[in-house]
């Protein structure tokens, strides 16, 4: 199994988040997965503009010139993407959110209506499942948690894959490991 | 009312979201003390004088498409920032415009939850979301078709700026449905590619590469 960590943690003087996907990538290695990470505040990801190109003039690729492609390209390669971030005014981070703005070309403009809702048809037949793993602020409660899940649920849903796990850094490393590699 | 409009979308002042916006500021423009500004954060300049002016209003709409089934990334980073501002005691009601390119309500669900959320959690009173999908096209499609729509925001814009609060049957029916029926679906998914993706791909010389999968070979 092949893991793709993207860490959306925005904030470098926090340690604790980096610390933990650190050990997760370990307990992953050890067991004998295959571990990506990506550290998306060092990436170049320009926000996506909305302009359509990647469906509509150079159909798959971002017409912006920053480091979508080698995003992409993990994401890909990927049978597991964990969407990392510590929690931000109650969701994942806007770091985070900014590179799952960036996937949009993995997908083509036309639109699916099988599942009785619109969402659109894969450009690629083999797509990561996703899971998503955050840390908690100090004013945390459960109404975040599972805001930050049914949101990311409908991301995977229309991004044609599925949220196999919604985890927390409260969970030992190993337990959140044996959620990932289940998949 | 001083109302400060923030268009949240990434195209900028010639977004969807620009467009319902400017609608319901005319509604709200007919209160004769209302005044209103309008900033596109995605626009530096723009987004900085937003930052400085976000807790002096009396009231801040914001407005958005649905990017990846929630706000754009632009839009979360700027709430994150305004967040670290210092908070003066009088705090400004929010409204939020979320529109979406498929139909269908239960896509801005989600979202609106989470503004709820998060107008509580700044310490803000929360007016609502004005919810509302097939937008996209809406510049470009002729006055006949869109009239109706409009009317509704400018309807709400105008109920808002009388009373600082808006009507939640009224944006429930202008939300729509949760699900539309199948062959309504089968419709949108006909239309969409014959009227507007095939006819784009060709004027771009892009129709025989629309299905490319560029990064395949990795997989």
């Amino acid at each position: 199994m092949n893991a793709l960590l993207m860490n959306g943690n925005p904030n470098p003087a926090d340690p604790r988040f980096d610390a933990y996907l650190q050990s997760l990538a370990q307990v992953l290695t050890v067991r004998g997965h295959g571990v990506n990470t990506l550290e998306l505040r060092s990436m170049d990801l320009r926000q996506c503009s909305g302009c359509f190109g990647c469906w509509l003039k150079t159909p798959g690729v971002c017409a912006t010139q920053d480091q979508h492609g080698q995003l992409i390209r993990a994401y890909l390669d990927a049978d597991v993407a964990v969407l990392a971030s510590p929690l931000v005014l109650g969701f994942s981070s806007g770091l985070l959110k900014r590179a799952a703005d960036k996937l949009i070309p993995i997908l083509l403009p036309y639109i699916d209506a099988s599942t009785g809702e619109c969402r659109h048809f894969p450009r690629y037949p083999k797509l990561p499942r996703l899971a998503v793993l955050y840390q908690d602020e100090p004013d945390t409660v459960d109404e975040d948690r599972a805001i930050t899940r049914e949101i990311w649920s409908r991301m995977a849903r229309n991004a044609n894959t599925s949220l196999i796990a919604c985890l927390s850094t409260t969970m030992a490393t190993t337990e959140v490991a044996h959620a990932i590699a289940r998949a | 009312m001083r109302l400060l409009a923030l268009n949240g979308s990434p195209r900028g002042p010639k977004s969807n979201s620009r467009f319902l916006t400017d609608e319901f500021l005319r509604g709200f423009a007919v209160t004769p003390a209302n005044q209103a500004e309008t900033l596109d954060i995605a626009r530096p300049s723009d987004r900085e004088k937003a930052l400085a002016a976000f807790w002096n209003s009396d009231a801040v709409l914001l407005g958005f498409p649905l990017y990846t089934d929630a706000m754009p990334g632009l839009v979360k980073e700027f709430l994150e920032q305004v967040a670290t501002l210092p908070r003066p005691d009088r705090r400004p009601t929010l409204v939020f415009l979320v529109q979406s390119g498929f139909p269908e309500a239960t896509h801005t669900a989600p979202v609106a939850r989470y503004l709820e959320r998060l107008a509580g959690r700044l310490g803000c009173a929360f007016a609502g979301v004005v919810r509302r999908g097939n937008i996209e096209g809406i510049r470009t499609q002729p006055a006949w078709m869109v009239r109706g729509i409009l009317g509704r925001f400018r309807g709400l814009g105008e109920s808002f700026g009388r009373t600082g609060q808006l009507d939640p049957q009224a944006l429930r029916e202008l939300a729509g449905r949760e699900r539309i029926p199948r062959f309504a679906l089968r419709l949108v998914c006909w239309w969409s590619r014959v009227m507007f993706w095939d006819r784009e791909l060709k004027a771009n010389q892009a129709y025989d590469k629309r299905l490319d999968a560029p990064y395949f070979s990795v997989q």
